[in-house]
C-alpha cells in the first residue's frame, strides 16, 4: 500500500486560490478524511492526488515517488488508484459485473483470476446477487457499491473517495460508513475521504484534516479534533457549540455583558471567546453551578432536552441534556448551570468567526 | 458532262480512300479518349462500331453538356495538356478559338465530300450538323395561328410570353444561332425578344412546356424534337422558319500531339476517317442529326431533304462568332435576361 | 502536527520530458529540411526550362533504358561492321547528329561546340557511344514516325533475319545503292538525302531485337509531354545520356511541392504541439494529441487552403492587389439584382422557414398530437431528397399558365379557364417557397432536438405556479429556445442563400437571378470568367462567416438549456379541445408541402408525354423506370454514390468525434478553432467550394486529387460535415465527464476510453450523425457537375443529366428512386439505434 505526501501544494484558478500551501502526509493503510464546507478545495485536493488537476505549485509524493511537480507528472491511469465519484460514475451500456471487471480487464488479467476477485469483491459488497443486472436495475446504494467495488476490484494502493455516500438516505448512510470501514480493514488500504458531514468524518477517519477556504486549520484524530479544536472555526464545525466574549480577571473570565464568571487558570489574558458545547453543560441545584439564568426557550426530543437559557443582556447559551438529567426543566424557569469543560480561544487570533461558514 | 466527271471522279476517291482505310484497321491500336456532347445513345452506338472497326483500338467516350465540357477543357488547358485525344464538342467558333491557341493537330480528310464550311489547313471538319428551327404542338396550338420564322417569333405578340429558347451562355449552339440571327436583323432583334417575354431554359423543359401547353413555340434544335417524335411516338412538329433555318455543324477535332492524352495520332486520323465515311455518317443520322456528307441522299427520322435545309440556311459567320462572342453575349443578356425596369 | 519531510528521490521516469522535446527537436529539423528541399525542388524545376517537374523522373529511367538498349541492340550491330565500314557508319552519324543538333540549336557553330563539350564531359568508356545514345533518345523523343505497320513487319523477323537487316540498314546509311529489305524499302519510299538516312537510322533504332525492346514508348512519350521547348530538349538528351539526374534529385523534383507541403505541415504540428504541451507543461507523450494534430492537418489541406486560396484570388487576381474585380462586378446591373434578390430570398426564407418550424416542432415535439411520430418523419422528408427535385415538381404545380394547381384555384375561383394562373412560380415570391418548403428542415431538425433536450422540471414549474400551457410555451419554453432558435434560422438562411438547385430550375425563366446561378454562367467563360466567379463567390462566403460567427456567438452566451445529465422524457402537452382542429392544420400543410409535390414526381415518372394526364389511353408507363435502373450506367453511378457518401460519412464521423472531444473536453485556447472551420464549410455555397477544389487540387499545392474520386469526397466533407458535428457534440456533452475519468483511473488509455465508454455511450448519435453527412453527400448535385471525371459519375451528377438534356419522365424516375432509397436507409437507422434516434 502507499502513503501520500503533499508538500506545499498551491492551486488556483484564474487568480482564485483554491488551495493555499497545503502540507500533509497520509501514512500507509491509514484513513484519512478531508473535512471542510463545501468550496474550501476539499475535492480539489483529491483530483489532484488522482492526477485529474495539476498543482499550480508544489509537489505530490506517493511513498517517496513525485507524481506531481512542476516538471514531473504522472497519468492518472499509471498512479494504481481505485477512486469513487461523487456521481458514482457507474457505466450505464455495462453489467454490474463487467463495471466491476472493468480495471482488471484492462490490465488483461485471465478470466479466472477477474472472475474469482470480482466475486470475491461483489460479495464485499453484498452484491453478488447483481452481478448480471445493469446499473438502472440498480438502486442509488446498490450503485453507489458497485462504484466502491469496481474501486477496490484491483487492489489498489491508494483508494480516493468524493462524498460517496451524500445521495443515500440517513438510514443507508448509517450501514455504508460500517461497511466502507470493514473493508478498508480487511484490505488494509490507504483511504483519502472527502465529505462536508462531520459525523461521518468523525466516524470513520483515523485522522481529519479541517480545511476552510483552501487553508488546513487543523489535522489530528476526531477526538484531537472535537476536544481540542485549533480554533473557534474547527470548534464550531465539529459538533455544536456557543461561543461568548469575556475578558480573564483574576483566576476568572468575567462575560461582558451579563457579567457572570467562569473559573479560568489557563495561560490567556485579556479579551476571549469562549467555547461552550451544550453537552457540556448540567443543570445543578442552586448555588452549586457556575451560570444562572432564565431558560428562553425548551424543546423535548425524546432522548434530550435542547433548551436555550438568557444569561442576562441577551447572552445565550444553549444546552443539550439527558431528559432525566434536566430536572423538570420548562420555558421561563430560573436555572443554575453547571460547566464541565469549554474551550478558550484568543480574540484578536480567531477573526470574526461568524462569517467562517462561507 | 463535267458533273458526270466530278461525280465519277468522287465515287472512285470514296472507294479508294474506304479502300485503304479498311486494310489498315488491325494493326490501329493504343487507346483513344474522345470528349463530346453528343446524345448517350449514339455515343454507345458508335463504340459498338468503333470496336468492331477497330478491335485491338482502346477507344473511351468521356459525355457531358457543351458547357461543361467547355468548363472542364478550360481547366486542363491551365496545366498544359487535355484529358482527351479528339473532341466532338461544339461548333466551329470553338475550333478556332482551340486552332488559335495551338491545342489542334492538322488531320487528313477529303474535303470535296464535305458540304459544309472547314479548315483549309486540316485543323477542323465538321461531322455532325445541329439544325436550328421552331417547334409547336400541334394538338394544343394549329400550325397558321403560330408565327413561322424567326423575326416574328421574336415580335409576334400573340405568342407573349408563351415562348422559350436556349442560353448562349451555356449552349454553344443557341450562341451560334443567337450570333447569326443578330447579323440578320441587327441587335433590335435581342430587344424584341426581351419584350416578347422569351424563357431561357433547357432542351427538354422547353419540351415538356410544349407538351403541357405552356409554351406556343420554341427555338430548340431539330434533332431534340426528331427524337422525342421517334422515341416517344409525341406529336409535336417542327416549323422550318422562312426567313430561314440556322444550320449548325459541330466539328471533329484532334488534339495536338504532345497535348494529346495517349499521343495516338494515327488510331485519330483513322477515326477521322471513319466519321468522315460512309458507315461513320449513318450513325450521324441514326442521331437524328444531318450528315455533312456531299453525296448523301438519307436524312435523319422524319426530317427534310438536307440539301434544300442548305439552301435555305441563314448560314453563321463563324469568325464573327467566335471574335465578338462577348458583345453578342452581354448584348443578349442586356435585352434579354435582366429583367425589365418595373 | 509536524509532518515528516522525506528525501525526495527522482526515480528514472522523469526522463520522459527530455525524450518528448528532443523528439520535437527533431521533427521540427526534418520538417524545415523538407521545406528546403521542397524549395530546392522547386528551382531546380524552374532553371530547367521543363514543362513538366515528372520531367525529371523521365530522365532518370531514360538512362537505364538508354544503357540496356545499346548493349544489347546497339553495340553488337556496330561490332559485326568490318573496321573500315564501322569508321565511315560512325563519321557519318556524327555528321547527321551535327545536323540534328544545328536544326535544335539554329546555328551550326554552336552546336558543334555544344557537342564537342558535352562529348568531352563524358568519362572515357562512354564517350564512344555518345553519339548513338543521343540519337537514340533524340528520335525516340521527337524522330520521324514509323507507321504501326512497318513495326508489325519488324517485330515479325527471327533473330538471323533481324540481324541481317539492321546491318544493311547501317551500310545503306554510307552506301545508297545497296538493295534495301521491303520493309525499309517502303519506309523510304520517295523519300532521299538527310531525311531518308534519318529514316533507316529510326527504323535501325526501333528495330532492336524483340526481347530487348526499344527506349520504350510510353516512356518517350511522356518526356515529349514534360519537355516542349527545343533548348530544353537539348539539355534534356545531354543530361539523359550523362545520367546526371540522380534518383534522389529526380525524387525531390518530381515530388517537390508535395514534399514542401507536408514539411510546412510538420512544422506547424510541431509548433501546436510545443504549444500544448507547454500549456499542459506535463511533458507527456499522449496519443490524443497526435490524433487531433492529424485531424487539424487534414482540415487545414483539404478545407481551409481551397477557401483560403479563393479569397486570396479574387483580390490579387493576377498577382496584384485590385479591387477591379469587384467593383466591376457588383456595379454591373445584373449582377446587382442577383445580389439584391439572393438576400430578399435567404432572408425571407429564413424567417418563413423558421415560423413554420417551431410550432411544428413544438406541436410534433412535445405535445399529444394525433399521428405525431408520423409527421415527425414526414416533415424531415423534404431534407432527403435533392433540393432540385422539388423545384422540378413545383414547376409543374405552380406555372402560370398550365400548373395543375394554379388551373385547380381558377376553376375553385371561377377566373377565365385560359387566363394565367394565380400563382406565378417563376418569380421571386416563388423562389422563396421552393426553398423555405426545402430548407425549413433545417430550422425544424435543431429546434426539436434542442426541446428534446429541454429540462421538463422547468416547464412544470411554471404550470405548478398556475400558467396554462400556452402560457407557459411562451413564458419558458420559447425563451428557453431561443438561442436555438436564432441558430436553427441562421442555418436556413445560409444554406438558402448558397443554393444553386432551386434558383437554376425556378429563376433563370423567371429573369430571377441569384449570385450562384450568376456564378456558374461566369464560370463558364474560361479563365476570366473563373476569377470573376471567385469574386461574387466571396461574398457568399463573407455574409456565411458573419451570419455563423453571430450564430455560434448567440448559442455559446445564452445557453440555458440545461444539461441535465440523463436524457429526461419531456413531458407532452395536453391539447384538449385543440388536438383535432391542429391535427387537421397539420396535416393540411404537410399534404401541400410535402405530398403534393411528391405524388407530381411520381406521376410524371409515369407519364410518356407530359401534357397529357396518366388516365389517357397509352400514357402511363413503366418503361421509364425499367430504362433508368436497368441501364449500365445507372447502376455504376448508384454503387459510386453509396461508397461516395458511406466514405465520406464515415471519415466525417470520425473527425467530428476527435473534434468535439478537443471542443468539449479540453481547455486548450483556440479549440472553437475546428468547429468554426466546419460550421463555415456548410455555409460556403457548394459551388464555391468546387471552384476552391479545382484550383487548389490540381497539384500546384503538392496534392494532386482532380478527376478522382477522392476530391469529390473531400468536396462532400467540408460541405457536409456540420450536421453530423452538431449531433456528436450535444450527445458529447450529455456524457458525465466522471465516466470518462473513472475508466481513466482504471488505467485505460484515452484511445481505449474512446473506444470503451464514450463511444458506445454516443452510439445512437454517431449512427445518426453519419446519416446526416451520408443522405446529402449520396444525391449530391451542383459540387459534383463541376468535379465529375468518367468514372465517378454520380446519382446526382446523372438527375442533372436527366433534367437538362433527356426527358422529363425519367428525371422524375430517378428523382423517386433516389427518394425511396433514403427512405429505406432511414428505416435502418432507426431500427440500428433502436428508435432512440432518426430524422
Amino acid at each position: 500500500m502507499a502513503s501520500v505526501t503533499i508538500q506545499n501544494v498551491t492551486k488556483a484558478f484564474g487568480n482564485s486560490v483554491v488551495l493555499d500551501k497545503f502540507n500533509a502526509t497520509f501514512e500507509n493503510g491509514e484513513f484519512v478524511t478531508l473535512l471542510g464546507p463545501s468550496g474550501c478545495g476539499k475535492t480539489t485536493m483529491l483530483r489532484i492526488i488522482a492526477g485529474f488537476e495539476k498543482p499550480t505549485s508544489g509537489s505530490v509524493l506517493f511513498d517517496d515517488r513525485v507524481v506531481s511537480s512542476g516538471k514531473v507528472f504522472l497519468q492518472p491511469e499509471k498512479r494504481d488508484i481505485g477512486m469513487v465519484f461523487q456521481s458514482y460514475a457507474v457505466w450505464p451500456h455495462m453489467t454490474v459485473f463487467d463495471n466491476v471487471a472493468y480495471p482488471l480487464t484492462i490490465k488483461k488479467q485471465d478470466k479466472a483470476t477477474i472472475r474469482k476477485k470480482v466475486e470475491r469483491v461483489l460479495s464485499a459488497v453484498h452484491l453478488i446477487q447483481y452481478a448480471d443486472r445493469i446499473p438502472s436495475q440498480l438502486s442509488g446504494g446498490q450503485q453507489q457499491r458497485v462504484a466502491l467495488a469496481r474501486a477496490l476490484v484491483a487492489e489498489p494502493a491508494l483508494l480516493l473517495l468524493d462524498e460517496p455516500l451524500s445521495n443515500l438516505d440517513a438510514k443507508l448512510r448509517e450501514s455504508m460508513r460500517f461497511e466502507i470501514k470493514e473493508i478498508q480493514k480487511e484490505y488494509g488500504i490507504t483511504v483519502v475521504y472527502v465529505t462536508h458531514d462531520q459525523t461521518e468524518a468523525m466516524a470513520m477517519s483515523d485522522r481529519i484534516v479541517v480545511i476552510n477556504r483552501g487553508v488546513i486549520q487543523q489535522i489530528g484524530s476526531p477526538r484531537e479534533i472535537y476536544t481540542a479544536p485549533a480554533n473557534p472555526f474547527v470548534a464550531d464545525f465539529v459538533g455544536k457549540i456557543e461561543f461568548l466574549e469575556g475578558e480573564v480577571r483574576d483566576g476568572a473570565i468575567e462575560l461582558t455583558g451579563c457579567g457572570q464568571r467562569l473559573p479560568y487558570k489557563g495561560p490567556l489574558t485579556g479579551s476571549v471567546i469562549v467555547g461552550i458545547r451544550p453537552e457540556q453543560v448540567q443543570y445543578a441545584a442552586a448555588g452549586e453551578g457556575e451560570l444562572t439564568g432564565m431558560v428562553r426557550t425548551h424543546f423535548y426530543l425524546g432522548d434530550v432536552d435542547d433548551c436555550r437559557v438568557d444569561l442576562g443582556e441577551g447572552k445565550e447559551l444553549r444546552v443539550i441534556a439527558d431528559p432525566y438529567m434536566s430536572m423538570g426543566v420548562a420555558a421561563g424557569k430560573q436555572v443554575t448551570l453547571k460547566v464541565r469543560s469549554f474551550h478558550v480561544f484568543p480574540k484578536d487570533e480567531a477573526g470574526d468567526f461568524r462569517k467562517i461558514l462561507t | 458532262m463535267k458533273k458526270l466527271l466530278a461525280l465519277i471522279l468522287c465515287a472512285a476517291l470514296t472507294l479508294g480512300v474506304a479502300a485503304t482505310s479498311l486494310a489498315v484497321n488491325e494493326d490501329v491500336e493504343g487507346k483513344v479518349m474522345i470528349y463530346t456532347s453528343m446524345y448517350q445513345f449514339v455515343i454507345d452506338m458508335m463504340d459498338e462500331a468503333l470496336a468492331k472497326e477497330f478491335p485491338n483500338l482502346d477507344v473511351e467516350f468521356f459525355y457531358g453538356g457543351t458547357g461543361s465540357l467547355q468548363t472542364k477543357l478550360a481547366g486542363e488547358m491551365e496545366t498544359g495538356t487535355l484529358g482527351c485525344d479528339m473532341m466532338l464538342v461544339a461548333e466551329p467558333a470553338y475550333s478556332l478559338e482551340l486552332k488559335e491557341g495551338g491545342w489542334l493537330e492538322p488531320m487528313e480528310a477529303d474535303g470535296s465530300k464535305l458540304r459544309f464550311e472547314y479548315d483549309e489547313e486540316g485543323y477542323w471538319y465538321p461531322v455532325r450538323v445541329c439544325n436550328m428551327v421552331l417547334a409547336y404542338n400541334p394538338e394544343k396550338y394549329s400550325a397558321d395561328e403560330l408565327p413561322n420564322s424567326f423575326y416574328d417569333f421574336a415580335n409576334d405578340e400573340s405568342v407573349k410570353g408563351m415562348i422559350s429558347m436556349g442560353n448562349p451562355l451555356t449552349s454553344g449552339t443557341t450562341m451560334a444561332a443567337v450570333a447569326a440571327l443578330s447579323d440578320k436583323y441587327g441587335y433590335d432583334y435581342f430587344k424584341a425578344l426581351g419584350n416578347n417575354g422569351v424563357m431561357i431554359e433547357s432542351g427538354s423543359t422547353a419540351l415538356a412546356k410544349l407538351q403541357t401547353g405552356e409554351c406556343k413555340l420554341v427555338m430548340i434544335l431539330e434533332e431534340s424534337v426528331l427524337k422525342v417524335r421517334k422515341e416517344e411516338g409525341s406529336q409535336l412538329a417542327c416549323i422550318y422558319p422562312t426567313d430561314g433555318n440556322i444550320m449548325i455543324p459541330s466539328t471533329v477535332m484532334t488534339v495536338a500531339e504532345d497535348r494529346s492524352a495517349n499521343m495516338n495520332i494515327e488510331a485519330c486520323q483513322a477515326i477521322t476517317d471513319w466519321l468522315l465515311s460512309e458507315d461513320g455518317q449513318q450513325y450521324i443520322l441514326e442521331g437524328y442529326m444531318h450528315s455533312v456528307f456531299a453525296g448523301m441522299k438519307d436524312v435523319p427520322y422524319d426530317s427534310i431533304d438536307t440539301d434544300g435545309l442548305i439552301a435555305t440556311d441563314m448560314g453563321v459567320d463563324w469568325v464573327r462568332c467566335y471574335t465578338q462572342r462577348e458583345e453578342i453575349r452581354t448584348q443578349f443578356q442586356e435585352s434579354v435576361t435582366i429583367p425589365e425596369k418595373k | 502536527m509536524k509532518n515528516k519531510s522525506r528525501p525526495q528521490a527522482q526515480l528514472g521516469d522523469n526522463r520522459e520530458p527530455a525524450i518528448v522535446k528532443t523528439a520535437l527537436a527533431i521533427a521540427l529539423l526534418v520538417g524545415v529540411l523538407m521545406i528546403a528541399a521542397g524549395v530546392m525542388g522547386m528551382n531546380a524545376f524552374t532553371a530547367s526550362g521543363f514543362d513538366s517537374e515528372d520531367g525529371f523522373s523521365h530522365l532518370y529511367h531514360m538512362k537505364r533504358a538508354l544503357d540496356t538498349h545499346y548493349d544489347t541492340a546497339i553495340a553488337p550491330a556496330l561490332d559485326s561492321l568490318s573496321g573500315e565500314e564501322r569508321a565511315q557508319t560512325e563519321d557519318k552519324l556524327d555528321a547527321m547528329l551535327l545536323a540534328c543538333w544545328a536544326e535544335l540549336m539554329g546555328d551550326e557553330e554552336a552546336a558543334r561546340a555544344d557537342l564537342d563539350a558535352f562529348v568531352a564531359s563524358l568519362p572515357e568508356k562512354e564517350q564512344d557511344s555518345a553519339t548513338m545514345k543521343l540519337f537514340d533518345v533524340a528520335f525516340a523523343v521527337d524522330g520521324p514516325k514509323v507507321s504501326s505497320k512497318i513495326k508489325k513487319q519488324l517485330s515479325a523477323m527471327d533473330d538471323s533475319e533481324r540481324t541481317a537487316f539492321r546491318r544493311t540498314l547501317l551500310l545503306a546509311l554510307t552506301d545508297e545503292s545497296i538493295g534495301l529489305p521491303d520493309a525499309a524499302a517502303a519506309a523510304t519510299e520517295g523519300k532521299e538525302g538527310a531525311e531518308r538516312e534519318r529514316i533507316l537510322l529510326q527504323l535501325f533504332l526501333i528495330s532492336g531485337s524483340a526481347v530487348s525492346e526499344s527506349v520504350p514508348t510510353d516512356l518517350a512519350n511522356s518526356l515529349k509531354k514534360a519537355v516542349r521547348k527545343d533548348t530544353a530538349r537539348i539539355e534534356a538528351y545531354k543530361k539523359a545520356v550523362a545520367g546526371s539526374v540522380g534518383f534522389a534529385l529526380q525524387f525531390i523534383v518530381s515530388h517537390s511541392r508535395t514534399i514542401c507541403m507536408l514539411g510546412i505541415l510538420l512544422v506547424i504540428d510541431v509548433a501546436l504541439l510545443f504549444f500544448l504541451l507547454g500549456a499542459d507543461h506535463s511533458w507527456h507523450f499522449d496519443m490524443k494529441w497526435i490524433i487531433i494534430l492529424l485531424i487539424i492537418d487534414f482540415m487545414l489541406l483539404f478545407q481551409m487552403l481551397p477557401l483560403i486560396y479563393l479569397v486570396v484570388k479574387a483580390f490579387f487576381p493576377n498577382g496584384s492587389f485590385t479591387l477591379e474585380t469587384f467593383t466591376r462586378l457588383y456595379t454591373y446591373p445584373m449582377n446587382w439584382s442577383a445580389l439584391k434578390n439572393t438576400l430578399i430570398a435567404a432572408s425571407a426564407t429564413m424567417v418563413l422557414g423558421t415560423l413554420l418550424a417551431f410550432p411544428l416542432a413544438w406541436l410534433v415535439g412535445r405535445t399529444n398530437l394525433y399521428g405525431r411520430k408520423f409527421f415527425r418523419s414526414l416533415f424531415v422528408l423534404t431534407y432527403m431528397v435533392p433540393p432540385y427535385v422539388g423545384a422540378m415538381a413545383w414547376l409543374r404545380l405552380l406555372n402560370p399558365n398550365v400548373g395543375d394547381m394554379n388551373v385547380f384555384l381558377r376553376t375553385l375561383f371561377g377566373m377565365a379557364p385560359d387566363a394565367t394562373g394565380p400563382i406565378n412560380i417563376y418569380s421571386l415570391g416563388g423562389l422563396i417557397w421552393v426553398l423555405t418548403t426545402f430548407y425549413y428542415p433545417y430550422a425544424f431538425i435543431t429546434i426539436s432536438r434542442a426541446m428534446e433536450k429541454m429540462d421538463p422540471t422547468l416547464e412544470e414549474a411554471s404550470r405548478i405556479s398556475g400558467a396554462s400551457p400556452l402560457k407557459t410555451l411562451f413564458t419558458v419554453t420559447l425563451p428557453m429556445m431561443t438561442p436555438s432558435l436564432i441558430a436553427g434560422a441562421l442555418l436556413v438562411f445560409v444554406c438558402a442563400a448558397s443554393c444553386y438547385g432551386i434558383p437554376s430550375i425556378i429563376g433563370a425563366p423567371g429573369k430571377v437571378h441569384t449570385v450562384t446561378t450568376r456564378i456558374i454562367e461566369y464560370y463558364g467563360l474560361g479563365t476570366q470568367g473563373l476569377n470573376d466567379a471567385t469574386g461574387l463567390a466571396v461574398f457568399l462566403m463573407v455574409i456565411a462567416i458573419i451570419v455563423l460567427y453571430v450564430s455560434d456567438v448567440v448559442m455559446a452566451k445564452k445557453q440555458y438549456i440545461t444539461v441535465s445529465g440523463k436524457s429526461t422524457r419531456p413531458n407532452t402537452v395536453d391539447l384538449r379541445g385543440w388536438r383535432v382542429p391542429l391535427t387537421v392544420m397539420v396535416s393540411l400543410f404537410a399534404v401541400i408541402v410535402i405530398l403534393i409535390p411528391f405524388a407530381t414526381i411520381l406521376t410524371t415518372s409515369f407519364k410518356v408525354d407530359v401534357g397529357k394526364s396518366l388516365r389517357d389511353p397509352g400514357n402511363f408507363t413503366f418503361g421509364q423506370w425499367t430504362l433508368i435502373f436497368s441501364r449500365q450506367e445507372t447502376l455504376d453511378c448508384l454503387k459510386n454514390s453509396l461508397i461516395f457518401g458511406a466514405v465520406t460519412a464515415t471519415v466525417g464521423i470520425v473527425i467530428a468525434c476527435v473534434m468535439s472531444y478537443l471542443l468539449q473536453r479540453t481547455h486548450i485556447r483556440g479549440r472553437k478553432l475546428p468547429d468554426f472551420m466546419i460550421t463555415l464549410g456548410s455555409g460556403t455555397p457548394s459551388v464555391v467550394i468546387a471552384l476552391g477544389l479545382i484550383m487548389t487540387m490540381k497539384g500546384d499545392f503538392g496534392v494532386n486529387i482532380y478527376n478522382t474520386a477522392y476530391i469529390m469526397i473531400v468536396a462532400y466533407l467540408i460541405k457536409y460535415l456540420m450536421m453530423g458535428m452538431r449531433t456528436v457534440v450535444s450527445a458529447m456533452s450529455q456524457i458525465h465527464v466522471s465516466l470518462e475519468e473513472c475508466s481513466q483511473v482504471s488505467g485505460a488509455s484515452w484511445l481505449r476510453t474512446m473506444f470503451k465508454i464514450t463511444g458506445p455511450l454516443i452510439f445512437p448519435s454517431i449512427a445518426a450523425g453519419w446519416f446526416l453527412i451520408f443522405i446529402p453527400s449520396f444525391y449530391e448535385l451542383s459540387m459534383t457537375t463541376l468535379l465529375y471525371s468518367n468514372t465517378t459519375k454520380t446519382i446526382g451528377f446523372q438527375l442533372y443529366e436527366y433534367w437538362t438534356f433527356t426527358s422529363q419522365p425519367q428525371a422524375c424516375a430517378m428523382a423517386f428512386g433516389i427518394l425511396i432509397i433514403v427512405v429505406a436507409l432511414n428505416f435502418v437507422l432507426n431500427k440500428l439505434t433502436k428508435g432512440e434516434f432518426s430524422i
